[in-house]
């Protein structure tokens, strides 16, 4: 019987080795065609720049020369954190009420009844309408970006949180039921464990829409923040500017989706722990 | 007596699944149920359970806890085999869920998450988890299907030896007649739908010390192999 398990539990192991072996050959394959990729995007770029005036293409090398003088002055610091205040104020908000109003509507029919259509329409109205809105109610200062923001994320995370309900396993309800958990055991062992891939993916979709509205709020509606900083480059027609704050902007939004993906899957980190401590 | 089943009536839309069905299990005793797959057997212990209502008909025991190996693992996945056994009891030491790990032959894996087990790893840890219950009752239902030869024999004996230490009463539903044999004090076939009981076994022979070549479990096998060919069906 030990014989067995041990065999077994090498087997596993071996498994393990090459699952990972293949992996990281996967992942080098990957990572050789976006480098690329990327040498055959920037070659084009640098030829269409050749034709075309710097105010209508800046070259890579200009773009890279201004988003280090924009990364060297204090401006980046400056306009990321009033941007990121405003993207995270927005999406906070949006995962409160979102995820209140997916719980009511995941736990009674009723609720949802009345609230389902209600978050759908919200859900259906296109961004640009609440900012019209927004600036006529609140002004042209960041209010109006980070109610965009909340406004376009919540019916996001309601919906995602109200799906991930529809799809908790009952049986796993059930098991529950026979060894007797209490209703606190069951919503945090069973309901909210079920819950958390649904609102995990719905934060990463917020995450990168939100930094598209915080930008598009800003453009339209701020003179403060990374939008303003675009809506500045435009107006004194330095193209180079507004290629330098969008690689930044592509790069942040691309990094807090990661940085959500990453913070939000424990178990690896946990199982090693564990392991540790038990034996 | 721990458990009456009265008359107890079930039907899902209108097809009739228990009929009129009454049993009685006694304490300190392995009741196996055999019968032709789709028979009830396990709308019978979701009953006993109480996970579902019975349409009519009374069930009486007293106040007791019922621990259950589903036919799935039913397992979460978001927990590893050691705090899935831990779970279901929280009073229960390290050392003893330890121990009931490793009587299911899954020591080492007590950091692994059932998705990273195979199916009759997860069937074990699902068995561990019932016995660190500690229910008056443990009703099992076909909880051996995935498991293969060897392992199943070793896991009868594991039970055998837990009822002897603890002496509780086990509703076990099997289709393997094999099973039925080497465990049950008595042996209940069902009917096909409704069902009913169509005839009881009892074997004498002390389960602690069963062997399948034994001529008196020889004929119960037989007569059961009979039945099931004539009437069971």
């Amino acid at each position: 019987m030990k014989d067995s398990t041990i065999k077994i539990s090498n087997d596993i192991a071996s498994f393990d080795k090459n699952n990972t072996l293949g992996e990281t050959l996967n992942q080098k394959n990957k990572r050789t065609g976006t480098i690329i990729l990327l040498c055959i995007t920037l070659i084009l770029w640098q030829g269409l720049s050749l034709i075309y005036s710097p105010i209508i293409l800046p070259s890579p090398v200009m773009t890279i020369k201004t988003l280090i003088s924009i990364i060297r002055s204090g401006l980046f610091y400056r306009e990321t954190l009033v941007t990121l205040g405003r993207l995270i104020s927005g999406i906070c908000g949006a995962v409160i009420i979102g995820s209140i109003l997916g719980i009511l509507m995941g736990s009674f029919f009723r609720i949802r009844r009345v609230f389902e259509p209600f978050v759908y329409f919200i859900q259906a109205t296109p961004p640009i309408l609440y900012m019209t809105l927004a600036m006529i109610w609140f002004g042209l200062d960041g209010q109006a970006t980070v109610f965009i923001i909340f406004i376009a994320s919540m019916p996001i995370i309601a919906v995602n949180v109200k799906e991930g309900f529809a799809n908790i396993d009952s049986k796993l309800i059930e098991m529950g039921k026979v060894f007797k958990f209490s209703r606190i055991q069951v919503m945090i062992d069973i309901i909210i464990p079920s819950l958390k891939s649904y609102f995990k993916s719905a934060l990463i979709i917020v995450m990168g829409f939100g930094w598209k509205l915080a930008v598009m709020g800003e453009v339209l509606s701020s003179s403060t923040g990374l939008g303003s900083q675009i809506t500045d480059a435009r107006m004194n027609i330095e193209t180079d500017k507004v290629f330098a704050w969008g690689i930044i902007i592509i790069f942040l939004c691309f990094l807090s989706q990661k940085i959500v993906a990453s913070t939000m899957d424990f178990k690896r980190i946990r199982r090693k722990n564990y392991d540790t401590e038990i034996r | 007596m721990i458990l009456k089943l009265d008359n107890v009536n079930k039907s899902f839309n209108d097809i009739d699944v228990l009929k009129d069905f009454s049993m009685k299990i006694y304490s300190k005793e392995i009741v196996c149920i055999v019968g032709p797959s789709g028979c009830g057997k396990s709308t019978l212990l979701n009953i006993i359970s109480g996970l579902i209502q019975p349409c009519s008909g009374k069930i009486k025991h007293g106040r007791f806890n019922i621990s259950y190996v589903f036919q799935e693992d039913r397992l979460l996945p978001w927990k590893n085999v050691y705090e899935n056994i831990r779970l279901v009891n929280k009073d229960s030491s390290r050392e003893k869920c330890m121990d009931f790990i490793s009587r299911v032959g899954l020591k080492g894996f007590e950091g692994y998450y059932p998705s990273e087990l195979s199916g009759g790893m997860r069937q074990r840890c699902s068995i561990a988890r019932a016995f660190n219950y500690e229910g008056d009752l443990l009703l099992m239902d076909e909880p051996f299907k995935s498991l293969d030869y060897q392992l199943r024999i070793d896991m009868i004996n594991y039970l055998l030896k837990l009822w002897d230490n603890t002496k509780k009463s086990i509703i076990f539903v099997t289709h393997e007649i094999d099973e039925a044999l080497m465990l049950g004090d008595r042996i209940l076939l069902l009917s096909t739908r409704p069902s009913k009981i169509y005839k009881e076994f009892i074997v004498q022979n002390d389960k602690m010390d069963r062997s399948l070549d034994d001529s008196s479990l020889m004929r119960i096998r037989n007569d059961i192999i009979h039945s099931f060919q004539h009437k069971g069906k």
